[in-house]
């Protein structure tokens, strides 16, 4: 009963928050300077099929948003047919609906992302757990500080350089495309890197938290041997506040595939949404960026939700206490405390 | 982070040594810190000084040596598809994007101090408003409102840092918001109160002085991110509009020739990767500076 209304209260919270974000990205577009037609007529000069195009084109677009009325009715009548699922017909792909384009590319971005974070964790928690079992070795310091600086590159830094080192530099790999396995290595590397280090960081501060903790130190006074006691104990204590972090990070990395399609040339939503923005493609950027919200908030609720079900002393607790915002805000917290080596 | 109890930061101490002086021997004994403020400083001179080291000028084109590479005809670094000085585009760059960065953090932390001070110390429909727009900036992902806000303003210089400031300017808001409600529950600040000093004063006095610590933190990490953001708005197209060089754009441009020239892309990529990670350092230098528990 209690994770009902729990559910139907964050799920209100969702729904207001699209919307805030909907009339904040229709408002921020309506006062960008040029229009989709203006910029397409410019491109492809006053004569010849694409102009003729785009004349029926914005025709049919005033009949539907409406040109010469005000702004907030031009979001009223985008915002009907938006309930009920209609994102409408992009301007740049006039052929399919808005829906369809990103059900098309998103799969892409999210495959991206989901094996770039696979790939990060099974790098981080090894490194972590070595780090602080090892506290104070050359390991330690050594992997941390490699980790730190990993951290401090972004997608896109990241992606240059391994392009510098693996494509200009060795020449075995692709610097762009979309036609293959081999392709896809690049950017879920370049994806990968600092959510492995925001991880490997996580992992060993929270396995040193709990190596001090009393059921350690009293199972070590059991006799148990070291290994049963890293298992059973600490690993099982120590990861699993790993969800809180991997969660936002994982929705951080469908974010971030906005920079890595630009770079590598990937078909994914993050290309879409640059090209939306740069024609003003009014429903295909509504769409894209909606999705990406939509992402980041159904992957706050997973995460309030996963920590519920796994720590047994949140669950009571349930209906009051989980703030996303105040959460997220601990969480980096802990994560700027844990920067300190 | 541990606030100060000591409500004047200029107080000498029972060692001689003011706070201040402590501070700094705390922020040396971070030798990381040390060299990434050194490295700073001589990136802030070459950035301040770019007209006089630049030894060309930096959007003059030359198309009869284009893509050159390091160390050709007085070239420093080569030359770049436009036959342009890639050493001098470099300084300028460099210019451009410490420009970028600090502005727009300056002008968020200015944002930031106004609104988190007001909402924290009174409360009221401020405060809740405050709330409430951060809560709705945490589902908007912060890229994205870049990017439609670099769209909205334009490419000149100024609109990408009013750009970056609108982004990133509610969560140190935030953050100074949870400054003062911690600290006006102090009992220094309540003596304060109680000896009839006013509002004014005590968050002059008492408040900010003490969330000092926090806020130079939240600001040495929020330059290497606007530097990023900068950055990443000219991987989108959204950079400086040319012919003026950040180093964004620099790399952006450069990225096009990286299998003909990687010389383009090297220097900038280095120049911008090693500066972040400094003021990233630094962060933290200043972080241990604050923080008096191993003292």
């Amino acid at each position: 009963m209690q994770l009902v209304v729990f559910l139907l209260r964050r799920l209100v919270r969702l729904v207001l928050s699209l919307l805030v974000v909907s009339m904040l990205t229709f408002g921020l577009l309506s006062l960008a300077p040029g229009s989709f037609g203006g910029i397409q007529a410019a491109g492809a000069g006053s004569t010849g099929l694409a102009s003729g195009r785009t004349v029926d084109l914005t025709s049919q677009v005033q009949q539907r948003y409406g040109e010469d009325v005000p702004v907030w009715e031009q979001y009223g009548n985008w915002l009907g047919p938006a309930i009920t699922g209609d994102l409408g017909y992009s301007y740049k792909y006039p052929e399919s609906t808005v829906g369809a384009l990103i059900a098309d590319k998103l799969p892409v971005s999210l495959a991206l992302a989901l094996i770039a974070m696979g790939l990060a964790l099974v790098v981080a928690i090894p490194i972590g757990i070595l780090a602080a079992t090892r506290r104070n070795s050359a390991w330690d310091h050594g992997s941390m500080f490699v980790v730190t600086t990993a951290t401090a590159f972004p997608t896109y830094l990241a992606g240059i350089l391994l392009v510098l080192i693996f494509c200009s530099w060795l020449h075995w790999l692709p610097t762009g495309g979309w036609a293959g396995p081999k392709y896809a290595l690049l950017p879920v590397l370049a994806l990968a890197i600092a959510p492995a280090g925001i991880m490997a960081r996580y992992v060993r501060s929270s396995v040193l938290e709990v190596l001090r903790e009393e059921y350690v130190v009293a199972a070590v006074a059991k006799g148990g041997s070291w290994g049963v006691v890293m298992r059973r104990h600490v690993l099982r204590n120590a990861l699993m506040p790993l969800v809180t972090v991997a969660g936002p990070l994982l929705a951080g990395l469908v974010v971030g595939t906005i920079f890595i399609e630009t770079i590598f040339g990937v078909p994914g939503i993050g290309g879409l949404f640059t090209q939306a923005a740069q024609v003003r493609d009014m429903p295909l950027l509504m769409g894209t960026t909606l999705t990406f919200a939509l992402l980041l908030m159904l992957m706050n609720l997973l995460v309030d939700l996963s920590y519920a079900v796994l720590d047994p002393r949140t669950r009571s607790g349930l209906g009051l206490s989980v703030d996303p915002a105040h959460r997220s805000e601990d969480t980096t917290g802990a994560i700027l405390e844990e920067v300190k080596p | 982070m541990t606030a100060q109890h000591s409500t004047d930061s200029g107080a000498v101490g029972f060692d001689g040594v003011s706070e201040w002086g402590r501070r700094w021997r705390r922020f040396q004994r971070n030798r990381l810190a040390l060299v990434s403020l050194a490295f700073i400083v001589v990136l802030a001179l070459l950035a301040v000084f770019a007209e006089v080291i630049a030894p060309f000028d930096p959007n003059q084109p030359d198309f009869g040596k284009r893509l050159t590479g390091p160390f050709t005809d007085g070239n420093l670094l080569g030359t770049d598809v436009l036959g342009r000085d890639v050493f001098s585009r470099l300084l300028f760059g460099l210019r451009t994007a410490l420009f970028i960065a600090l502005t727009a953090e300056l002008l968020a932390l200015l944002c930031a101090l106004i609104v988190g001070v007001l909402a924290g110390y009174f409360g009221g429909r401020l405060d809740q408003l405050l709330m409430a727009a951060t809560d709705v900036m945490y589902a908007f992902p912060t890229y994205l409102f870049a990017v439609i806000l670099a769209t909205v303003l334009g490419r000149s210089t100024w609109s990408i840092i009013l750009a970056i400031a609108i982004g990133s300017w509610l969560t140190q808001a935030r953050l100074v918001r949870a400054q003062m409600i911690k600290l006006k529950t102090f009992e220094y600040v309540e003596a304060g109160r109680s000896m009839g000093a006013g509002a004014g004063t005590l968050i002059l006095r008492y408040l900010l002085p003490n969330s000092l610590g926090p806020i130079l933190v939240a600001t040495s990490f929020g330059i290497p991110a606007a530097m990023l953001a900068e950055s990443g708005l000219a991987i989108l197209g959204l950079g400086v509009a040319p012919p003026e060089a950040s180093l964004g754009t620099m790399i952006t441009e450069g990225y096009k020739y990286v299998l003909v020239q990687p010389n383009l892309i090297l220097w900038p990529f280095t120049v911008f990767a090693l500066g972040m990670l400094a003021f990233t350092w630094v962060g933290d230098g200043i972080r241990d500076a604050f923080d008096p528990k191993d003292d």
